[in-house]
């Protein structure tokens, strides 16, 4: 069923790269993978993604009324913003962020396999629920 | 500025409820503390709040204590997500948390309490919500005209049935009145609010004329009323009608508000400006049999084709059970009626009308646990096509409005719900005798789409111009049911629908002594028929 599901990941970080996309892939998505935002911008502004996993160090504030858009206009399409940080207020304030442009979804690195799985496997799940695709 | 920003915080500290207090005091908004679940609740319940600033613990010295979290899961119980934006402030936020706040309940905002809280920053927050989420537009300068008043507007609401009586009510509904039009128009600078037509007043549905940075928009007509009326509606347009608009003639729904207790919806009419717009009541009383007869070609050719070009096969339903369920009529109700307004006919069989020499079936007493199966075909309709809900511009197009019992029905149920609308709201004869004539000639038929003729024994042109409209909607009716011809689901129909007169105690006495006639003759027919 999720076989042909693209999913984008953006993320400075070459080894989460690497990892993420091997898992995925591994799990029958078709994966994308870019540095940075902008590299990532015309597939976002065209909807050619079902989810993104976006690094919260590769939005900037310029960044972040862009994706707002791209939310609003693909409302059915889910963004994940990943997050690294070492105290509870600096987590709060990564979530507010994200929630507040739009983001779907806001989870801390690392995880592990089982988790980055069950992540997008959810997200998918609640956007088709509310899009009404089969 | 009538209306201003209403936001209640929930807070159990003194001196958060101060910080929080302060930070909106003299910024023009109305602001309301409590300190606990159960009087946030009891207030939202009652009290119109555009926001909410929720702290997540309100037991401060209880470690496990999350109402906070429990006043966002009851206000989406209560439906009000939409309605009151939620920013929480806590010092107890976790991760969990704050994503649950902001992906379950569509929180705004979730804020640490802490040493450097910021009230500036605070009030930028609550702005940013109003801006984002609540999208209420306090400048917007709103004008009523052509004898209306949002006091007449209020005035004319009902809940459940009953007009709001309590002063103190009737102005907290007055601003979400305003608040509904302010909502509905954001974008706009004034409104100018009016009655539809000359022929509406003093309804749910107004015509609204907004400007945009000076310029005039397109006229559009707005439907209010009790929240969950209104979202019925706009449902029922959604499922049923939308998919039949086309250009030109059609009702279009553009936008669906609400608040605590109102909903509204805006509804374009393509193709008019609605400037010279009469209800069908204005215009049966001012324009000839001819034009009249046009507008009925326009409504159920045009308006309305859509819906019987996509009929269902004939199916075999029980057509009293039914009219009954739809019209929410019953047994006793009918029967009540005899009591309260025609005692003397109470427990009769059969009963006679002054003047008349004849014995007629009572219908109240016919139709009582009787069977009336029938073959009809089963269409979208209006569901309730009275006089108002007909807007005709001065060519004599048709749009119609107001879809609140819009939905799968009979579909003659239209035909013969306008027909009971000329023979009982915009006849005004009296003579019982005359009526008598007028009605047997009007069931002479056999077949539907038969030729009718109208009693040489009648001179009265009031009676002449009801037949002759009749006559026409009777011929559109077999139109839309050919190749059938089958009379006997429009006279079974008509005569739910004319019993159902008998219940409207408002109606002159004459009005309902003619339905009465009316029904009884009705049951003679069906009786002919072999039903």
């Amino acid at each position: 069923m999720n076989t042909k599901r693209t999913i984008l990941i953006v993320d400075g970080e070459s080894g989460w790269l690497d990892f993420a996309s091997n898992i995925l892939q591994g799990k029958g998505y078709f994966v994308k993978t870019a540095s940075s935002i902008e590299e990532s911008f015309t597939l976002l502004e065209r909807g050619a993604y079902d989810l993104a996993i976006i690094a919260s160090t590769a939005v900037s504030p310029d960044h972040q009324a862009r994706l707002k858009k791209i939310r609003q206009r693909y409302p059915d399409k889910s963004i994940i913003i990943v997050f690294t940080s070492l105290s509870r207020y600096e987590a709060l304030q990564e979530i507010r962020r994200a929630f507040k442009f739009g983001a779907s979804q806001c989870a801390r690195k690392p995880f592990g396999r089982t988790s980055l799985v069950r992540l997008v496997e959810q997200e998918l799940a609640e956007h088709q629920l509310a899009s009404g695709a089969h | 500025m009538e209306n201003v920003g209403r936001v209640l915080i929930i807070e159990d500290l003194p001196i958060w409820q101060k910080i929080l207090v302060g930070a909106l005091e003299g910024k023009d908004y109305y602001v309301r503390v409590v300190a606990d679940l159960a009087s946030a609740l009891e207030r939202i319940r009652h009290e119109y709040f555009h926001l909410a600033v929720i702290d997540l613990r309100l037991i401060d010295e209880d470690p496990t204590d999350y109402s906070g979290m429990k006043l966002l899961k009851e206000i989406a119980a209560l439906g009000l997500n939409d309605v009151i934006a939620k920013i929480i402030v806590t010092a107890y936020g976790t991760e969990d948390l704050a994503r649950e706040a902001f992906k379950v309940y569509n929180a705004h905002d979730f804020i640490p309490k802490r040493a450097d809280f910021n009230e500036d920053e605070f009030l930028g927050i609550v702005k940013e919500a109003f801006a984002e989420r609540v999208k209420v537009n306090f400048d917007l300068v709103l004008t009523a005209t052509g004898g209306i008043t949002f006091d007449s507007l209020v005035e004319w609401m009902t809940f459940n049935g009953e007009r709001i009586k309590e002063k103190e009510k009737k102005a907290e509904l007055r601003k979400e009145l305003i608040d509904l039009f302010q909502k509905l128009f954001y974008e706009a600078n004034q409104l100018v609010i009016a009655p539809l037509s000359s022929g509406i007043s003093g309804t749910g549905i107004v015509r609204v004329d907004p400007f945009y940075a000076g310029k005039q928009g397109k006229s559009v007509v707005v439907k209010f009323g009790g929240y969950k009326e209104i979202r019925e509606e706009a449902e029922k347009f959604d499922t049923h009608v939308r998919r039949f608009v086309r250009a030109g003639r059609n009702a279009n729904k553009e936008a669906f508000t609400r608040t605590l207790h109102l909903g509204g919806i805006v509804y374009s009419l393509i193709g008019t400006t609605l400037d010279g717009i009469r209800d069908f009541n204005a215009y049966y009383a001012e324009e000839s049999e001819e034009s009249i007869s046009n507008v009925l070609e326009n409504l159920f050719g045009q308006t309305c084709r859509l819906w019987y070009e996509n009929r269902s096969g004939r199916v075999l339903r029980d057509m009293g059970a039914l009219y009954m369920e739809h019209l929410r009529l019953s047994q006793e109700t009918l029967e009540r009626a005899l009591v309260d307004k025609a005692p003397h006919y109470l427990g009769k069989h059969v009963i006679k009308f002054p003047n008349l020499d004849k014995a007629f079936p009572n219908p109240v007493y016919w139709i009582k646990g009787r069977k009336l199966y029938c073959p009809i075909y089963v269409s979208v309709t209006h569901g309730d096509l009275n006089g108002k809900n007909i807007l005709i511009d001065p060519i004599g197009q048709t749009w119609l409005i107001d879809f609140y019992r819009t939905g799968e029905g009979h579909i003659l149920w239209d035909f013969i719900e306008l027909e009971t609308v000329i023979k009982f709201e915009l006849l005004e004869t009296e003579d019982i005798v005359a009526l008598y004539e007028f009605e047997k000639a009007l069931l002479a038929p056999m077949r539907l789409g038969e030729a009718m003729q109208f009693p040489s024994s009648l001179s009265t042109n009031e009676l002449m111009k009801a037949f002759t409209v009749i006559k026409k909607l009777r011929e559109l009716a077999h139109d839309v049911i050919r190749p059938s011809d089958d009379v006997r689901d429009y006279y079974i129909g008509l005569l739910y629908m004319t019993l159902n007169m008998l219940r409207f105690y408002r109606r002159p006495k004459a009005r309902r002594q003619h339905a009465l006639l009316s029904a009884a003759m009705l049951c003679e027919k069906l009786e002919e028929l072999g039903i």
